[in-house]
């Protein structure tokens, strides 16, 4: 498991990832949604280090595409050790940016803010959806700035003003929570999601019935749907992301492998038995 | 406009309706009437895998995994109850393993609740009842490491499990434990398929206790959540008749059932 | 005579307050907002809400208590494996520590930064005060209050130029984008001069803003040199060690196992026993291999395969588990909300 995990990553070897609709009519909604000014674009990143893996490479291509569109962004987190990613991710989505636009920048306070960690879990997305002011009801951000202050989040208003909610997590109920509370009388955000592979299954319900409108799949969705940046902006480089998403392919035909191995031995075993059993 | 709105009349009606219907069936239970509950072997199996730890003088674990207070644990709690006391009545040694320190307030109760019904409050041991972390996987590798040093007998992971609901299920594999689980998450259930000895699936968890117990409050809560979902099957099943005569005959004008649960207060005319 | 015992008494004041938290929550959820507001509750429910989390964060202590008390005695009487728990409790103490350390380090930095947020917040003040009628609002002048800001001001940025002159940690660019901040606010501040402050002016309240703006770089600047600086001191590498160094990466590595387990449930588990398991096994093997890269040397149309399992099947399945799951939790929930107890959840045995 190892080597098939290591091969690709230290060789650099990557191969074109596989075509997931879903990633693509997740791109067609992110593409399409429009923000007036003033309007603003809420990114859940409700990952820790477990679920790094799969949750980084989903929140960066969602982050890239936002402020590739100069969608202003509020990152904030359910989850307590989502700081690390809430930090990390978009200061270097911003630095990739800014090596392939030299001329462009994206800078804390214009392009993202972060709220931080907000307890509460469905009491608070209540609360906040039924705030008249989300600017005033964050009150300050992690630098302890308050986000009245910031101009392209002085005055969001209501909830009506976020225009696309993204909820990037592997954790249960998480999800869930952002589907049943954000929204209210006469509103529905355009929800979009990335998960782990193994709540995939799960998540489609919610695609099916359109409270979801996209969906990434695990890593292989983030892999697919860079691909699909990388046809409306050729520069972006999503090298290291088709790197893992291989070391990931090569580790589930290990898997197989090892499932095939796992009823031919047996088979083996019986057939044995029957065909030189009796002169045994 | 796509998805559901929660928050409209037609909800209001819907938890409205379940009250009643849980305090008719309680009635019902109270006054006598007697609820057929079909067999679930992942429950049978519980007094086989005790049973087996009373032969080999091995401890009981059991676990809620990442069960905070809620319903999903006073699910768990009834079939907890259940399987301390029969580990009282086989003076076993029964490890309670928690992720909540709210929820194990209220399990050392439940626990604690079984040894007197048993007539064995003396032993009780609130010791057994062991904190583990707040941290999943810091539970997991706690969980692991007390399943391997106990040399667990039975494992019993009855609530909500993430993604460390496999290395928990192994640890159990490794010392040869019986292992009988239950989840909410349903994508777990197919680690636990792999892994446990009897796996119950969704609401059979919710079952579960009022199998094992038979306790009359169990009972008609189980009758009524039955009877709740009959009744939304029939609205599925009436739902997809009319949507597909209407995609058949497009000029007829069909209510849709969905009307009931989306039409939003602004609507109503008083 | 019926006598009332206290147990009762407690269990009936607990229902109570159950049942009335549970009936607000819920008839907030569902009820439209003219009728929150018409009760008056919309305005009181944020701090109603931040009462209900700050209960649930009491719940921190219950858990400290509890591994204190079990490990504590297993050191005191060393019972077998004492020297994990010693380990523990090693590990327990010094995280709180350096947390504890960190927390008061990052409250000095905010309480500093504040300091330089005070410029943009009282210029951002002036400007929405002179909006309101001054019949209803008692404040200086004007002029006093625009005087006020200079003074503050000023001094401010004097006092920090002096500061950053000696001070280290941080990095040069950091510095420079500090000391072109500070240039500005001192630049929008001195622009103030320009103009009388009778009465506030289209004109006048443009420099304020002006003066808005710059602030909140400024301090935006100061937060983050602030931040640098303070990640080389010792108590923010420690803290960086502990929680970035061992407990992300031991959560990372923990989660890594299950990489391992899957393959040997995959060896160990995974056989085709029956027509159920081989229909199991197969649509397994479409999922797997209409996701990675590979799938498609075998087959173009494994992704869209894959789509109409996981659409179809796999939806209904879901769907069905999630229903039955949901209202059972539903029915739960309604139990507690209205305190019918079963005997299995109580210490000592009811009538």
């Amino acid at each position: 498991m190892i080597l098939a995990v290591g091969i690709p990553v230290f060789l650099g070897y990557s191969r074109p990832p596989s075509r997931l609709v879903s990633a693509e009519r997740m791109y067609e909604v992110m593409a399409k949604t429009e923000f007036k000014p003033g309007e603003v674009a809420m990114v859940w990143l409700d990952f820790g280090p477990g679920t790094l893996a799969e949750n980084q490479p989903q929140a960066e291509v969602i982050l890239e595409h936002l402020f590739r569109r100069r969608v202003p962004v509020v990152l904030l987190s359910q989850y307590q050790q989502a700081e690390v990613a809430l930090q990390r991710v978009p200061r270097e989505v911003a630095k990739r940016l800014e090596r392939e636009l030299p001329d462009q920048r994206w800078s804390y306070g214009e392009a993202w803010i972060n709220a931080g960690f907000r307890p509460g879990g469905a009491i608070f997305i209540q609360a906040l959806v039924n705030a008249s002011d989300i600017s005033k009801f964050l009150g300050r951000d992690v630098t302890g700035m308050p986000i009245t202050q910031y101009p392209n989040f002085a005055a969001i208003g209501g909830v009506e003003r976020v225009k696309l909610v993204g909820e990037v997590t592997g954790l249960t109920g998480v999800f869930d929570t952002i589907i049943q509370f954000f929204q209210k009388g006469g509103y529905q955000p355009t929800v979009v999601h990335g998960c782990t592979s193994i709540t995939i299954p799960e998540a489609y319900i919610f695609l099916d019935s359109g409270q979801l409108k996209g969906l990434l799949e695990g890593i292989a969705g983030a892999a697919w749907y860079s691909e699909v940046l990388k046809q409306h902006y050729p520069k972006s480089d999503n090298t290291k992301l088709l790197v893992v998403n291989t070391a990931l392919s090569a580790a589930h035909l290990v898997i197989i492998l090892l499932i095939v191995i796992g009823n031919l031995v047996p088979l083996y075993q019986l057939l044995r038995q029957r065909l030189w059993g009796s002169h045994g | 406009m796509g998805g559901l709105e929660h928050a409209t009349p037609g909800i209001l009606v819907t938890v409205a309706f379940a009250v009643l219907l849980l305090l008719y069936e309680l009635r019902r239970v109270e006054r006598g009437y007697r609820h057929f509950i079909r067999r679930i072997p992942g429950i049978d199996a519980v007094e086989g895998a005790i049973g087996r730890c009373a032969e080999q003088g091995r401890a009981v674990v059991f676990t809620t995994a990442l069960t905070d207070v809620g319903p999903v644990l006073y699910a768990c709690l009834g079939v907890l109850h259940a399987v301390a006391k029969r580990v009282a009545g086989y003076k076993l040694k029964l490890i309670v393993p928690q992720y909540s320190p709210e929820a194990m307030v209220i399990v050392e109760d439940a626990v604690r609740g079984a040894y007197n019904d048993a007539g064995r409050g003396a032993a009780f041991d609130p010791q057994s009842i062991v904190f583990l972390s707040s941290e999943q996987f810091a539970f997991a590798s706690g969980y692991m490491g007390l399943v391997h040093r106990e040399k667990a007998g039975a494992a019993f992971m009855f609530g909500v499990f993430a993604a460390e609901a496999l290395v928990l299920a192994e640890a159990g594999q490794q010392v040869g434990a019986q292992q009988i689980a239950a989840s909410v998450s349903p994508e777990q259930v197919a680690f636990f398929i792999c892994t446990c000895d009897y796996t119950l699936i969704g609401e059979e968890l919710f079952g579960a206790s009022a199998y094992m117990s038979r306790e009359p409050v169990q009972v008609a809560t189980l009758a009524a959540q039955d009877r709740l979902k009959l009744l939304f099957a029939l609205v599925i099943i009436i739902g997809v008749l009319g949507a597909t005569l209407q995609s058949i005959y497009p000029t007829w004008s069909l209510p849709t059932v969905d009307l009931f649960f989306t039409t939003e207060w602004s609507s109503l005319t008083w | 005579m019926v006598t009332i015992n206290s147990s009762d008494q407690r269990a009936r004041l607990i229902g109570i307050f159950t049942f009335l938290g549970g009936i607000y929550f819920f008839l907030y959820f569902v009820l439209p907002e003219s009728a929150i507001s018409f009760i008056g509750v919309k305005d009181r429910h944020e701090a109603i809400s931040n009462g209900f989390i700050v209960i649930g964060a009491m719940a921190i202590g219950l858990g400290l208590f509890n591994l204190v008390s079990a490990h504590g005695t297993r050191i005191v009487f060393k019972k077998i494996g004492w020297v994990y728990s010693l380990a523990l409790i090693t590990g327990l103490v010094c995280m709180l520590g350096v947390t504890s350390a960190q927390w008061l380090q990052s409250l000095a930095l905010s309480a500093e930064q504040q300091r330089s947020q005070i410029i943009s917040e009282f210029a951002q003040r002036i400007i929405d005060d002179a909006d309101k009628t001054t019949a209803t609002l008692t404040v200086p002048a004007l002029q006093v209050r625009v005087d006020a800001l200079k003074l503050y001001g000023f001094e401010h940025l004097s006092v920090l130029e002096t500061k950053l002159l000696g001070q280290r940690g941080a990095s040069s660019l950091l510095q420079h984008e500090l000391q072109k901040n500070i240039a500005t606010v001192r630049e929008k501040l001195a622009q103030l001069d320009a103009v009388s402050w009778g009465e506030l002016s289209p004109g006048s309240a443009t420099l304020l803003k002006e003066v808005v703006t710059s602030g909140a770089k400024f301090s935006v600047a100061r937060g983050a040199y602030l931040r640098e600086a303070a990640a080389t001191t010792t108590v923010q590498q420690l803290y960086t060690l502990l929680y970035e160094g061992f407990f992300n990466q031991l959560g990372s590595a923990m989660f890594a196992l299950l990489g391992v387990y899957i393959a040997a449930a995959a060896y160990r588990a995974f056989r085709i026993r029956s027509v159920e398991s081989a229909l199991m096994m197969a649509a397994a093997l479409i999922v797997m291999l209409g996701q990675i890269s590979f799938g498609r040397m075998i087959s173009d149309d494994m992704p869209a395969l894959r789509q109409w399992l996981l659409e179809v099947p796999n939806s209904a399945a879901f769907r069905a588990i999630r229903l039955g799951a949901g209202v059972a939790g539903l029915m739960l929930a309604i139990r507690m909300w209205l305190s019918i107890e079963s005997r299995s959840f109580s210490a000592g045995k009811k009538r």
